[in-house]
């Protein structure tokens, strides 16, 4: 099977500015999404990220820079991006990729994922089904 | 010339503008060489990305992209521009050739233009120089740690926006077009510029003006709704406005509707081809064909009169919209009503028709000279409250609020920066239009320039001559601003009605014929002077200032008028009932005569209707001045209501009128104790017997109080205080009862402890009051209790449950234990669990499997009943335990099956290579002093200046932020309540010095060795050795940074802080006083305060260190909300937290402050502090210190810091179970 990195690589180089996403960080993304599945809504929260703001630099290093800083890698926090645009679509909603990504964040460090960690698309699904999205 | 064609066309037909710049671009897949040139081979970064300066090193693709616009039908193109600014720039280190960049691409632009009009006779093309709204925000604050912060401010944007409108009009630009706009205060700076620009030149250019609405909400990025952003920008009278970027045309159809509708000037839309999307053929959703269907259907609906294409969109995009909207009209530019229109993020209109006129109230608790709370706030720094005044303003209904903060002892300028900064960061707030007010122009002019609505100046006038007058109106035009204007010339105020009138006019003439100030933009303020003062001439000011209304409204057309409101009655101050009927008299007979907005208390007016005949009579006399006895009169009778307040006159005593039954439940529902011991006395001469009364009346009252506190209609400080009456009631009858034990025979019985080695007892405090409050037996066995004392007293009271407390992650180990030997003993009762560090999946998981009993967490003290009913109950526990285990047995399978992908982490090594050498450009701080020092001194009055009082609340669970939650609609009410109980305590807590706060500091030379931190006294011999941990968990960065405390701390010679401070035991002591005499609320409360308090004192002493001692920054000019925020240089890391996990480093603090014999702070064998109102941590000065979470760490570090510690790997795993990825 083609790897989303051979097939998708040159399409989201011309799409996303330099500025947004370097090549670097268009192949880690590539190689961290599980599928063609999940290359499709991040595509569409990272193109709605591009437009809403001139802020290039420092929305496209957003998701890089949270995953950094967290318990889990690229892979899961697509996941829960994935999982979180479900939750949208379900309740008929949208948001601001910012936000999503905060409440992903903010999942977690919540205290039902300090001593025992949950993978993170179901600690998100916990969250959205336990406490909602008002965001 | 161009001007002029430009205009036969636009008048004509659709105007096509051109397609994305950077799209076609990255069609041409250039690489870093073509950026670069032969100019700029040297540049030390990359330049790939940097657009504009293709203008330079690639002209000859800029221009064909140009020219394939021309060809495919553009009339307009646009410079090469975007990021053509110096701020802009800056990422590439090219602010120097900012200017070129805009000379160069505008002469690209008009090259391409010409040649292609040669050889197009029958085409006339134009150049729009293009300016981006920069890559800063002048009214966001990119740090959400710092609200009044700016990137950017408003005369760096004006500069930089002046050079690059300056540039592109030298190469030859026809139009200037600010674009993009996410920011409106942005957009006006580039206004101003341009305005600046255009008078300098003296030439007229047009300026066609764009905004992005962002997303589905219709708002700008700043939050402005789209006439918010036409009201804010119009003062640029500009060519045409419009929408740009970020939506596709379909998403963009409303806005650009809405927009057509209200601007008089030619509408403009240029959309993306949808959204990026580069699953798709395009690398954007919409094809030519899509895109132009979408604008047809605009065209054909007249909403457009320019039109072209954004992100995603090329040649192909704008033929296919030329060829599909040429034949269909253009847009007719409507005739829009005059009014003044103001905005804030959403717009204010002020229509002066009289069928249309309606009064609008200016908030004025937000200015220092009006309001002695708010003053009081701002002179102690307290913005945060402060903003909480302007909150309640809007939230009174206040439609504009007025900001002043002339106060001989404030730094005005500053303080209106600040606040109006802060008042952008909360839409709340902001969302009404800002009225400026000051007697200060340089103040006026610092506000006008914080603000992205269309706000008010208040005021000008003519005092200080014509031209003065002449120049400050017309900065005000520019900046985009209605004004107040007073009736005051160069000799004084006006007084009497001819003199406003007269001065207004003078006023009103200048301002429109001279200045060109639109009418509707102006208000004037012909005086509220204060009446029955006993000089005679005083008498009439009320009727002048109405009558001049009246005349100035009919010979201003256009023109409103406003006055503050409060003025004519401060003859009556400290007589609220008398002045609130003035205030409301006066604007009923003003708003009669014209009188279009007033700065007024709205908590001071009376309702017309209902100020008493008697009052209203003697009022009136006084307001129109229809006698000439009229203020002897007022007096007299106002000395009636002298000294009545608002609380007196609205407190109701009517429950006391109901029957005994529901006068207790009042009581104990409102937690009120003053009639208590009289109904229950009452209670016990009907019923006889004191147990009757309890299990009659009390306890049905406390059943009230239990189903609402578990319907979330009352909060946790009610039911505590609820409590507190109950417990009041029962030891009143105490002496009638033969034998209390038998009171509630019935009752189940439940221990409760704070585990061995953890030393924290306030949610086990509340838990245990709100399972009293519901009929339990409570057996409170305190903190640090071992398992023997809490299994001995399970036997000794047959307990039905066993609840455990622990505040620290070792509890958990000891829960554990004590669980084990509960089973080990043959107890199988109910265990609940809990404290701030456990969870409900974490108890699944760890706990319950250890016993066959049920294992509940119980995260919020709200739920302990019902889940304590549950277990008891003797038809609900069977399913209720059922379900418990197996959602628990669920859970452990789910963890068991999928254990989360946390553990990539790079080995050790790697992470270790990762450190920055943050020393090489930076000497360490030296301190005053080595060695410790002890403060035993410092009186808690100074400590309590630094209290963050935001967990207080949290401990009630009462969730907001402090002061915003004195205001929050659910909890707002009862966080007041806590609050003032809370300061009341404190304030008896400082007068009578009950605590005795103590703290130690120490200053040591050390040195960074790998991850510790060798200690040294002042003959350079090693005393202690601090071990840090380093982060392991993968990153994606190019060049990571794999962050340890040590790195902050040099290799060579540096220092580091330590420092223990604590409250005392005196918390504990002086709370046992409350619980003694079965307070439990204030007890609670009081080692609540506690808490704050040494969290308060280590902010204190982190100042101190700074301030005083020299290490760190001095940083006096920060507020305490500043330094609650951690806006200083430096970090104060504490062991057991996230960037040092390890509690275990406690010792060494301890050891080397010598803190039992000094401060008499112990540590536990779990390493909690005790006196539990302790704080404990390092200080450390680097400035670019700051706190990370460890997160995970592998075994090859595990290792090597068990190994540094002298402990044993199993000993450290066990500390650091949390973070240990084995």
């Amino acid at each position: 099977m083609e790897k989303l990195e051979d097939k998708y690589f040159e399409k989201l180089r011309l799409t996303f500015p330099e500025k947004f996403l370097t090549d670097r960080s268009i192949k880690l993304l590539l190689n961290a999404c599980p599928d063609e599945a999940h290359l499709k809504v991040l595509s569409f929260y990272l193109g709605h990220l591009l437009n809403s703001s001139s802020m290039h630099k420092e929305k496209g290093r957003l998701l890089f820079d949270l995953a950094d800083e967290s318990y889990y890698d690229l892979t899961e926090w697509i996941k829960a991006v994935k999982v979180f645009d479900d939750y949208l679509n379900e309740h008929k909603r949208t948001t601001k990729f910012e936000l999503m990504l905060e409440y992903i964040s903010c999942s977690c460090q919540s205290p039902e994922n300090k001593l025992v960690k949950y993978p993170l698309h179901d600690l998100v699904k916990k969250m959205l089904d336990e406490y909602g999205y008002v965001g | 010339m161009n001007n002029q064609k430009l205009l036969e066309l636009v008048k004509n037909r659709i105007v096509f503008m051109d397609g994305a710049m950077g799209t076609m671009i990255q069609r041409y897949k250039l690489e870093e060489k073509d950026f670069r040139g032969d100019r700029f081979l040297d540049s030390k970064i990359d330049l790939k990305g940097n657009n504009d300066l293709l203008s330079i090193t690639r002209p000859d693709i800029i221009k064909e992209i140009h020219t394939k616009y021309l060809d495919a039908g553009s009339d307009i193109i646009e410079t090469n521009t975007f990021s053509a600014t110096k701020i802009a720039q800056a990422d590439y280190e090219l602010e120097e050739i900012a200017y070129e960049l805009n000379v160069q691409s505008a002469k690209i632009a008009k090259e391409a233009c010409e040649e292609f009009e040669k050889n197009n006779p029958n085409r006339q093309c134009f150049v729009a120089g293009a300016l981006g709204p920069t890559n800063k925000t002048a009214s966001i604050s990119p740090d959400v740690n710092n609200p009044a912060f700016r990137g950017i401010t408003f005369d760096e944007l004006v500069e930089n926006y002046y050079e690059q409108a300056k540039g592109l009009v030298e190469g030859g630009v026809d139009i200037l077009l600010p674009e993009t706009t996410f920011d409106t205060l942005n957009i006006k700076a580039a206004i101003f510029a341009i305005n600046k620009l255009k008078s300098e030149l003296d030439k007229d250019i047009p300026v066609m003006l764009s905004v992005t609405i962002t997303d589905a909400s219709g708002r700008t990025l700043s939050g402005q709704t789209v006439e918010a952003f036409w009201n804010s920008v119009k003062h640029a009278n500009p060519f045409s406005v419009g929408i740009n970027c970020a939506l596709g045309a379909q998403e963009m159809r409303p806005y650009i509707e809405e927009l057509s509708k209200i601007s008089n000037c030619y509408v403009s839309c240029y959309p993306n081809a949808g959204l990026p999307n580069p699953l798709s053929d395009t690398g954007y959703d919409e094809t030519p064909d899509q895109t132009s269907e979408n604008l047809k259907e605009f065209a054909s609906s007249g909403l457009i009169n320019l039109v072209g294409g954004c992100c995603g969109t090329t040649p192909e995009h704008i033929q296919a919209i030329r060829e599909k909207l040429i034949d269909i009209p253009t847009r007719e530019v409507p005739s829009i009503e005059e009014a003044m229109r103001l905005s804030g993020l959403e717009p204010l209109t002020i229509s002066n028709t009289k069928e249309q006129s309606q009064f609008y109230m200016v908030g004025e608790r937000t200015n220092v000279t009006g309001s002695p709370r708010f003053a009081k706030l701002i002179k102690n720094g307290d913005f945060d409250t402060a903003l909480n005044v302007a909150r309640q303003q809007v939230e009174n209904g206040a439609n504009i609020i007025d900001i002043n903060f002339d106060e001989g002892l404030l730094d005005s300028k500053a303080c209106m920066i600040r606040f109006l900064n802060l008042v952008a960061a909360e839409p709340d707030i902001c969302k009404v239009p800002i009225m400026i007010d000051s007697s200060k122009w340089e103040v006026l002019e610092a506000g006008l320039k914080c603000v992205q609505g269309k706000g008010i100046v208040n005021s000008i006038s003519l005092k200080e001559g014509e031209e003065e007058f002449k120049r400050q109106a017309t900065l005000i035009k520019n900046y985009g601003a209605a004004a107040v204007v007073m009736a005051f010339d160069e000799k004084g105020q006006a007084a009497t009605k001819e003199d406003k009138v007269r001065i207004c006019k003078r006023a009103y003439d200048i301002l429109v014929t001279e200045v060109g100030f639109p009418a509707t933009d102006i208000i004037f303020d012909p005086n509220v002077l204060t009446v029955a003062t006993g000089i005679e001439e005083h008498d009439s000011y009320a009727v002048d200032f109405i009558e001049a209304v009246r005349e100035i409204k009919q010979i201003c057309p256009g023109a409103l008028c406003s006055g503050g409101i409060s003025n004519v009655s401060f003859s009556f101050r400290g007589n609220n009932v008398v002045r609130e009927a003035m205030h409301s008299i006066f604007l009923f007979h003003a708003i009669s005569a014209g009188l279009d907005m007033g700065i007024v208390n709205a908590g001071m007016l009376e309702v017309y209707e209902e100020i008493k005949p008697k009052l209203k009579e003697k009022v009136e006399d006084v307001i129109l001045n229809r006698s000439s006895n009229a203020t002897e009169d007022l007096l007299d009778y106002a000395e009636q209501f002298k000294g009545i307040t608002k609380k007196a006159r609205e407190e109701d005593n009517s429950w006391r009128e109901t029957s005994l039954q529901d006068r207790i439940t009042h009581s104990l529902v409102k937690g009120i104790s003053k009639y208590i011991e009289v109904d229950v006395e009452e209670a016990r001469q009907t019923l006889h017997e004191p147990i009757r009364v309890i299990e009659g009346p009390l306890m049905t009252g406390m059943k009230v109080v239990g189903d609402l506190f578990g319907a979330g209609k009352m909060f946790l400080p009610q039911v505590v205080k609820s409590a507190r009456v109950m417990k009041q009631a029962v030891a009143y009858l105490e002496p009638f009862m033969d034998k209390i034990d038998g009171e509630d025979s019935n009752a189940k019985t439940f221990v409760i402890a704070t585990v061995k080695g953890d030393v924290h007892d306030i949610g086990k405090n509340i838990v245990a009051v709100v399972l009293a409050c519901n009929g339990y037996k409570v057996i409170d066995l305190g903190v640090m209790v071992s398992c023997d004392d809490i299994i001995k007293s399970i036997r000794e009271n047959n307990a039905d449950i066993v609840g455990l407390s622990g505040l620290i992650t070792p509890s958990l180990d000891e829960m554990i234990f004590n669980i084990n030997e509960f089973k080990r003993q043959g107890i199988n009762i109910p265990v609940l669990i809990g404290g701030a560090t456990t969870s409900a999946t974490h108890t699944a998981v760890k706990i319950a499997p250890h016993t066959e009993a049920p294992v509940v967490q119980v995260g919020d003290a709200s739920l302990v009943v019902e889940i304590c009913n549950s277990l008891l109950s003797k038809n609900l526990k069977e399913d209720y335990v059922r379900e418990l285990k197996e959602k628990q047995k669920g859970l452990k399978d789910y963890f068991e099956n999928n254990k989360s992908e946390v553990s990539k982490i790079e080995t050790f090594d790697i992470a270790i290579n990762s450190a920055p050498d943050l020393f090489r450009d930076y000497t360490p701080r030296t301190p005053s002093f080595t060695g410790v020092k002890y403060f035993y001194d410092i009186p808690t009055e100074e400590i309590a200046k630094y209290i963050d009082w935001s967990p207080f609340f949290w401990t009630w669970e009462l969730k907001g932020v402090y002061p915003n939650i004195l205001s929050h609609k659910t909890y707002g009410e009862e966080a007041k309540k806590l609050f003032a109980d809370a300061e009341k305590f404190l304030d008896r807590i400082i007068k009578e010095k009950i605590f005795k706060p103590k703290a130690a500091m120490g200053m040591f030379k050390c040195r960074r060795v790998g991850e510790d931190v060798e200690i040294f006294d002042d003959n350079g011999n090693t005393i202690e050795t601090l071990s840090f941990l380093r982060q392991q968990k993968a990153k994606t960065k190019e060049n990571p940074v794999y962050h340890s405390l040590a790195d902050f701390i040099s290799p060579k010679e540096d220092y580091i802080g330590t420092f223990v401070v604590t409250i005392g035991n005196e918390v504990e002591k002086f709370a046992s006083t409350f619980e003694k005499i079965n307070d439990d609320y204030t007890a609670i409360l009081i080692k609540a305060i506690g808490d704050r308090l040494a969290e308060a004192y280590a902010e204190l002493i982190h100042k101190k260190a700074r301030d005083v001692f020299g290490y760190g920054d001095k940083d006096s000019d920060l507020s305490i909300e500043d330094l609650i925020k951690e806006k200083y240089e430096g970090i104060r890391p504490a062991p057991g937290y996230p960037a040092c996990p390890d509690h275990t480093e406690k010792l060494k603090l301890w050891d080397l402050m010598k803190i039992e014999e000094n401060l008499g702070a112990t540590l536990t064998e779990n390493m909690a502090m005790n006196p539990p109102s302790s704080v404990s941590g390092y200080l450390i000065s680097h400035p670019k210190s700051k706190y990370f979470n460890i997160l995970s760490i592998g075994k090859d570090q595990l290792e090597s810091y068990a190994k540094r510690k002298k402990m044993s790997f199993n000993e450290m795993k066990k500390w650091l179970q949390t973070i240990y990825q084995g």
